[in-house]
Order: C-alpha cells, then structure tokens, then sequence
C-alpha cells in the first residue's frame, strides 16, 4: 500500500472524528500555557536579576561619591576604604546566569537560591535575597513546557493510536486493508501509528516554534541551545513510538492495548522514578542544616584563634615585611586570618555539601537506562541550565568571587594602604556568563 | 444489596488479577511504610540532635553581654512529629531552620529539596501518597467493568428477571467494591502503625488525630469507589468506562494539582525580594535605630529618659539606656515587620486559595490537603512554626533588652554581663502544635468538599439506579 494512500486514508479517518481536532486544539492551548508559566518563571527571575544590578550601580556610585571627596594626601585613612567597611556599603549581589531556555524547563529554579549577596562575610549559602517560596505550589512542581512533553504528549499520543489497527478487527473491517495491503502490512500499520504520532506532536511542534520566536528576542538566547533541547524532546518522542509500535504488535484488543501504554507511561514517569526518588532521598538525608547552623559559631572562634594563627595566614600570602607598622597592623593581620579561617571552613562545608549532591546524581545516572524520563529530564534541565549542576557551579563562582574581591580589597590595604577612587574602578567584577 | 455484596465480592475476590494487584498493593504498603519510618527515624534523630546543641550553645555561651547574646541568637529547626511519618506534606519544600536573633525576623531557610537534585521533582513515595494515587487506580481497575460487564454479557437482564430492586444491585456492587478497599487501606495503616512502633521511633501518634487521618481517606475511598461504580453503570461499556475513569484519575492527581498550583501563582504574584528588603529597610529608617548613635530618634529617647529620672547624665540613671534603646528598636521593627510579613503571607494565603477551593472540584486535592494538615506537615503548620517561632524571638530580645536596662548595668558598659547560668535558666522554644480542631477548622473547605463529593456520588449512583432495569 502507498504511503500516499495511508496518508490519505487516516486524513480521512482523522477529521471524520471532531473529537480528535477538538483534542488537539484543548492539547496545544495546555501547551502555550505551559510555554507561558515558563516565561513568567523567567521573566520573575530577569527582572530580579536587573533589580540587584541597579542596586549594585546605585551603591557603587554611591561608594565612588564617597572616596571622590577623600583627601588622599595624608595618612589617615577613612572607614570607608577599608575591606569590610567597604563591602558593607557596597553590598554586592549576585545573580545566576539565566538561560531564557529555562522558559522551557523551569527544572529546580523554583526551589534553588539564584540571587545571592556577594559579600565577603555571608557565605554562599545565606539567602537575604531568596524569593519567598510557596511549599504547596513547589509540592505540586511547575507546569511547563517540559512536563507538557514529559507526562502530557504520551497521553495524546496514547488517545491517538491505542485502537489502531485493533478498532479495526473488532468492527470486523480489517479484512478490507488486509486485502488492500497484503504483502505491507507492517509497513502500513506503522507509517500510520507513525502518521498518528505526528498527530500528537503537532502541538507542542507549534508551541516551540512560538517559544522559538520568543526566545529569539531574549538576551543570552543561542539557537543551539533550543536545538539541544528540541534533540532531547525528539528521543524521547521516538522513545514513545517505539514503545507504541512494540505494544501494538503484541495484537490486543483495543482496551488492552490502551490499559497496557498507560502501564507503560505509570511506569516511566511514576512508578521507577518516585522509587528511584525515594530511594535517593533514603541513602542522601539532608543532614546539611546542623553544619551550617554550627557554622554561626565559626567567625567568632576565628576572630578568637590566637595571634600566631593569624599571622602564618598572612604570611602565606604576604611574604613581605609590613609597610605600615602603625596601629592598624595587628588589626589588619588579625581581620586578614580571620576572613581567611572563616572563608576555609565555609569552602569545607560547601564542598561538603556539594559532594553529598554530585554523588546523588551519579547514583541517578546509573538508574537512567531503566529511567528514560528522568534522563530527559535532566538533559533538558542541562540545557535551561535549571538542575543542580548549574547551581553549584555558581555557588563556587560565587566563592571564587568573593575571594577574589576580599584579596583585591585587602592587598590594596596591605601594599597601598589607602583605597583610592581607580581601586574601586579595579574591583572584580561579576560576570554570570563567564565560565 | 446483601446477596449482591456476597456474590460481587467473592467474584472478585476468585479474580486472579484482583489477587495479584492486592498482593502487591499489601508489599508496596510494607515496603513505603518501612522506608517512611526508616527517614522518619533519621530526620528525627537530626532534629533532636540540632536541637539539643542548639540550646547547648545557647546554655553554654558564658559571661556574655544580653543584647550581644540577642545578637548571637538562636536557632530552631521544622519539627517532626509522630504523624508526618504518614505524610510527608510540604515540609522538604519547606524552609528547615530559622534563626532567631536581635533586630531581624529571618525567614526559614534551607529546605530538604534544595539539598535534592531536579530528579526529585517526579515525587517521593509515601503511605499518603500510596493512598492518594494508588489507591484510587486500584479501585478503578476493580470497578470499571463491575455493571458494565452485567450488560456486555446481558447477564444484567437475569438479573433483573429476579426481582431486585435496581438500587440493592448498585449499593451491593459497589459496597463491595468499598470493602475490599477499605481492607486494604486499613491494612496499609495497621501495616506503618506496626512497623512504626516495632522500629522503636518512641513519640506515640495522636489517637484523635490517627482516626481523623483514616476518616479522612475513607471519605476519599467511599468517592472513588461509588463513582467508579456509577461510571460503570452509566456508561454500560466497559472500554468506554475504562477510558474515562483513568481520564479521570489523569486529570484528578497528574494534571489539576499542576494548574491550580501554578494559576495561583500567576493571579497572586509574589514580589521580588530585593523590592521586600528595599521596603522593609526604608521603613525601619522611620524608627529608632538602636545602633546608630547619630541617629536623632535615639537623642530624643534619651532625653525623654532624663526627664523622667530627673536626671542630667545617662549614667546617673538607675537604668542602662542602651537595653531601653535596643528594646524601642526592637518595638518598632516589630511593628514593621508585622506589616510587611502580613503582605507576603495573605498573597502566599491566596496563591493557595486556588487549589483549595478547587478541592470542590478534585476529591484528590480534597484528601491531599486534609491528609497534610492532619500529618501536621502541610502549609498552615509550617506557618504557625513561624509565627510561634517570632514570637519567641520577640520574648527572649525583650528579656535580654531587659537584662542589660535593669541587670544592673549602666549606659556604655557593653562589657557587662550576667552570670553565666543566667542564659540556661531562660524557657527554651517549644514548639506547640495547633489542636486538631484548629486543623479541621483550617481544612473545612476541604472535608467539606469530601462529604459532599460522598453524597453527590451515592445520589448520582441511585439516580442512575432508577432507570438501570428498563430495557
């Protein structure tokens, strides 16, 4: 039988049941919703991004004001110019890099921290500028454009095709395309399970050209990255059509075949992942709270370590003799260990803490041949950069920067002693995009 | 009805299938109940262990000044209670600590799924959740071709031939339906209620509570199984009847929860929280600020303190200012922080609203939210640890404010301190759960929402009963 003739008989078939076009238009509004919450996910986030960077503007102009007016002539030196005091009226912030792709896969962004202060005090894992989470909506999980194709397009997909071919049988009408198709068959019952799945695709194929268009309005979109994601939506597709094909060749009737897809989509997206959650959540408690809520005591019995400590700290990385001698030395050696202690022990806990995750994920790597849509799930998260691996390389980002900002700060005050309107020009700065 | 009963339960009962998904309804009971009580156990042995050194830090701190004391603060953990071993509710979405301190009204940081990959998004199994989603499946597939399968077979017209009255067939049927659910649901419930106890976890679960929980899914089982009965019998086709009770069961526990969560979300949108802390700090600024000592609100104070002493120095007054000062602050910031935190909760209260009331309409968001509230690990909970927390907060800086104003110290002297065993003899926080009537109240929409569900099933059921015999 010629494709042509299929493709003619299942037009027909198709728009002689007003259910189905009704189907498709309710499936493919579900769709632009879900693209909607995405985008209004993201455009939360955005917004929240621009706000802290205006603030960030508006403090360091104020701090620029501010040592404008300085008299750098003598030797006293004014509050503002040193490390702490300077980053207190600074008050850095910080924001994730955000892929507008996360306007697909909104992932674990509604749970994660993505703006953070970048204060060289506040460790990564403060949250002054944590959205107010809702527990019930982050309990139900986000309807987007991901869990549209995840648990959504295999239903549609399932409505389509499950009496295909088995319909036929039980209204005792198969005899016509056996005679019509004798030798294809095969061949025919695929290309219309394969014509079928076309079908279910096409909503979320009109979703993502819109989101497509959208996107390419976006800062920070890359085409290869809705590529990446469309690649990954595509397996999992196929993966739908293969199972779909195999069921219908095991030639049950129409009930059995639709009980046994939605065993199947039970399985995939119920059953193994919510084992496989529950099994990670037993072997990796959350044991983290206790650490950090020790970590208050840290600073202090930094500050209190005694002086020795404190100077091998500084000699490590000033292995010089001081240029001032004045009042201020033992105090800035002292400030200098005690960032330093406080900062090894925030990377100890962090690392920590980060290690525990990576070893979650490992272990949810090994269960992906039999988890396909935890698999996908996580591609597309990679993609939207909205999983965990994203949110770790920024807290260690974050780290760095901090870092990097107090060295710059404080070897100012150790080799310059005063901290001068280029100083502050010269400071670090954030680049989210930066790898 | 009786002989109906006897007849469909031993039918189903002789099903192998029915045999088979029952057995390893009864395993997947033991093994949720077993893991559930296993990180129970865990997630308890944390708490109390962060607790107790908590409060050791506290007892322990030394000769210390109070309102640096205020400042050291405090810390409090998300409870566990003996009843959130049935239903873990929202609390890994839930903020897992709190610091109390001087000045500041924290909010709850650090919740489980931050510690959790993006995977841990497709759900966790527990005995509730086993009630909720499975439970119902179970039912349909016991129950989408019971009168169905009467009239494909035309048995239906035997039947009927006997003299029966259409509604003791139906109420039989699904009666028995009923009974084997219930079975099974009381058996997942003994089943965690005895590994519970046998894994030793200590705290009993509250008798009231524990009934209204059972209650609560009883309501939810009696729906399920009359409408997947009524279906059956008003459909007479059993694919037909299959079709749209697990069409149902999709919507119901995949697809509603989703939409009502997030149509909350997009009516009620919460404000950024870099605009809340800009809010927040420009208001403050209106008040007394304890730390400024430019501040003129603070010269003021002082001199309304002198006139009262009739005093001409600070320290000659028979009081240290600065606890007062601290104490004025704190009053305010209070006031401030009511305001603002108020406007945050009722739009968080609202983003909820929606899958509350649409509980009216999904028996499932019915039984899921009472379930939570019950389990004491729903949103309201977590909510009234909050507020009980700040509230502790506010009495143990007014009592250390208070230490510094009347302990004996005068103004200036930021080095006195208490005795050391001073800090031990203050009340630690106890975290006092809301009664259960206060819960029922909270979830009235919700058990509600179920009874009416059970009456509006059973009514269609008997309306669909009335004309079941006519040929």
């Amino acid at each position: 039988m010629h494709i042509s003739t299929i493709f003619f008989l299942e037009k027909k078939l198709l728009i002689r049941d007003k259910w189905i076009l009704v189907a498709l238009f309710l499936f493919t509004l579900t769709a632009l919703w879900s693209l909607h919450n995405g985008q209004q996910v993201y455009h939360y986030h955005a917004t929240a991004a621009d706000s802290l960077q205006a603030a960030n503007n508006a403090n360091f102009a104020n701090v620029k004001a501010q040592l404008d007016t300085l008299d750098f002539s003598h030797n006293g030196r004014a509050a503002v110019e040193t490390p702490f005091t300077l980053d207190y009226r600074l008050k850095p912030m910080v924001s994730r890099e955000l892929n507008p792709m996360m306007a697909f896969s909104i992932g674990q962004n509604d749970v994660l921290v993505l703006h953070k202060s970048a204060r060289i005090t506040q460790p990564v894992f403060s949250n002054d500028f944590d959205d107010f989470k809702n527990p019930e909506q982050l309990l139900a999980g986000s309807f987007d454009l991901s869990f549209y194709l995840l648990f959504l397009f295999p239903l549609l997909f399932l409505a389509l095709s499950y009496n295909l071919q088995s319909a036929e049988k039980e209204k005792g009408i198969w005899i016509n395309w056996q005679a019509a198709a004798s030798k294809g068959l095969l061949a025919a019952h695929t290309w219309r399970i394969t014509i079928r799945w076309v079908l279910s695709l096409a909503p979320f194929i009109i979703v993502s050209i819109v989101g497509l268009i959208w996107l390419s309005d976006q800062y920070n979109f890359m085409m290869v990255d809705w590529l990446k994601w469309q690649g990954y939506a595509l397996l999992y597709c196929l993966l739908w059509l293969i199972i779909v094909w195999l069921i219908h060749q095991l030639r049950l009737n129409s009930m059995l075949n639709g009980i046994t897809i939605l065993g199947v989509w039970i399985l995939l997206l119920i059953a193994i992942p919510g084992v496989v959650n529950t099994l990670s959540n037993s072997s990796y408690a959350d044991s983290s709270q206790i650490d950090i809520a020790n970590f208050r005591d840290i600073p202090e019995a930094s500050w209190e370590a005694p002086f020795e400590v404190h100077k091998n700290y500084f000699a490590k990385r000033y292995n010089k003799p001081l240029k001032d001698t004045g009042l201020y030395s033992e105090t800035i050696v002292k400030a200098y260990g005690y960032m330093m202690m406080t900062l090894e022990a925030e990377e100890v806990l962090h690392s920590n803490m980060t290690e525990a995750l990576l070893n979650r994920k490992q272990m949810e790597k090994a269960t992906f041949l039999i988890n396909p849509a935890a698999a996908i799930f996580r591609g597309f998260t990679q993609v939207a950069q909205s999983g965990q691996a994203h949110q770790i390389a920024f807290e260690q980002k974050l780290y760095a920067y901090r870092l990097q900002r107090f060295y710059h700060m404080n070897d100012n005050l150790v080799n310059a002693y005063r901290f001068k309107p280029d100083d502050l020009l010269a400071m670090p700065e954030w680049n989210p995009n930066e790898e | 009805m009786f002989f109906f009963l006897k007849i469909t339960l031993i039918q189903a009962l002789r099903q192998r299938y029915v045999q088979v998904i029952s057995l390893m309804l009864l395993l997947i009971f033991v093994l949720v109940s077993w893991n559930g009580t296993r990180v129970h156990k865990m997630r308890n042995a944390a708490y109390t262990e962060a607790t107790l050194t908590m409060r050791n830090a506290w007892s322990t701190q030394g000769a210390v000044n109070p309102h640096n004391s205020a400042h050291y603060g405090h810390i409090i953990f998300q409870p566990v209670t003996a009843m959130q071993v049935l239903d873990n509710g929202v609390q890994p979405y839930a903020g897992g600590m709190l610091r109390l301190e001087a000045h500041k009204q924290n909010e709850p940081a650090f919740s489980a799924a931050q510690q959790r990959t993006e995977l841990s998004r497709f759900g966790d199994f527990s005995l509730a959740w086993v009630l909720q989603v499975l439970m119902p499946l179970f039912i349909i597939l016991l129950g989408f071709n019971i009168v169905s399968a009467d009239f494909e077979n035309d048995t239906i017209k035997l039947i009927a031939a006997q003299g029966p009255h259409p509604f003791q067939y139906l109420l039989g049927k699904a009666l028995s339906i009923l009974l084997i659910a219930l079975i099974l649901l009381y058996a997942g419930v003994t089943i965690q209620f005895v590994i519970y106890y046998a894994a030793g976890s200590g705290v009993p679960m509250e008798a009231a509570h524990l009934v209204s929980w059972l209650g609560t899914y009883t309501l939810y089982v009696i729906v399920i199984s009359v409408l997947s009965v009524a279906l059956s019998a008003a459909l007479k086709n059993s694919t037909a009847s299959l079709s749209m009770q697990l069409a149902g069961w999709i919507l119901w526990m995949i697809i509603m929860p989703r939409v009502t969560a997030n149509l909350g979300a997009n009516m009620y949108p919460v404000e950024h929280r870099l605009a809340f802390n800009t809010i927040l700090a420009e208001d403050r600024k209106k008040g007394i600020d304890g730390h400024n000592p430019a501040d003129q609100r603070i010269k003021a104070f002082e001199d309304s303190l002198l006139t009262h002493y009739k005093v001409s120095k600070l320290d000659s007054l028979p009081v240290n200012a600065d606890g007062l000062i601290m104490q004025a602050d704190e009053n305010y910031s209070n006031l401030v922080y009511d305001n603002h935190f108020t406007r945050i909760r009722n739009t968080l209260d609202n983003q909820n609203k929606v899958s509350r009331y649409g509980a009216l309409l999904n028996p499932f968001l019915a039984a899921r939210n009472l379930s939570m509230g019950i389990a004491q690990s729903d949103y309201k909970h977590y909510l009234q640890l909050v507020y009980d927390a700040e509230q502790y907060r506010r009495y143990l800086v007014q009592t250390l404010n208070e230490k510094m104003a009347y302990g004996g110290s005068k103004a200036g002297e930021w080095d006195w301190a208490p005795d050391s065993t001073w800090y031990a003899s203050l009340p630690d926080f106890v975290y006092q759960k809301p009664t259960l009537k206060t819960t029922l109240y909270w979830y009235s929409t919700e058990w509600l929402s179920l009874c009416l569900w059970v009456c509006l099933a059973t009514a269609w059921l008997l309306w669909i009963g009335r004309n079941l015999f006519r040929f």
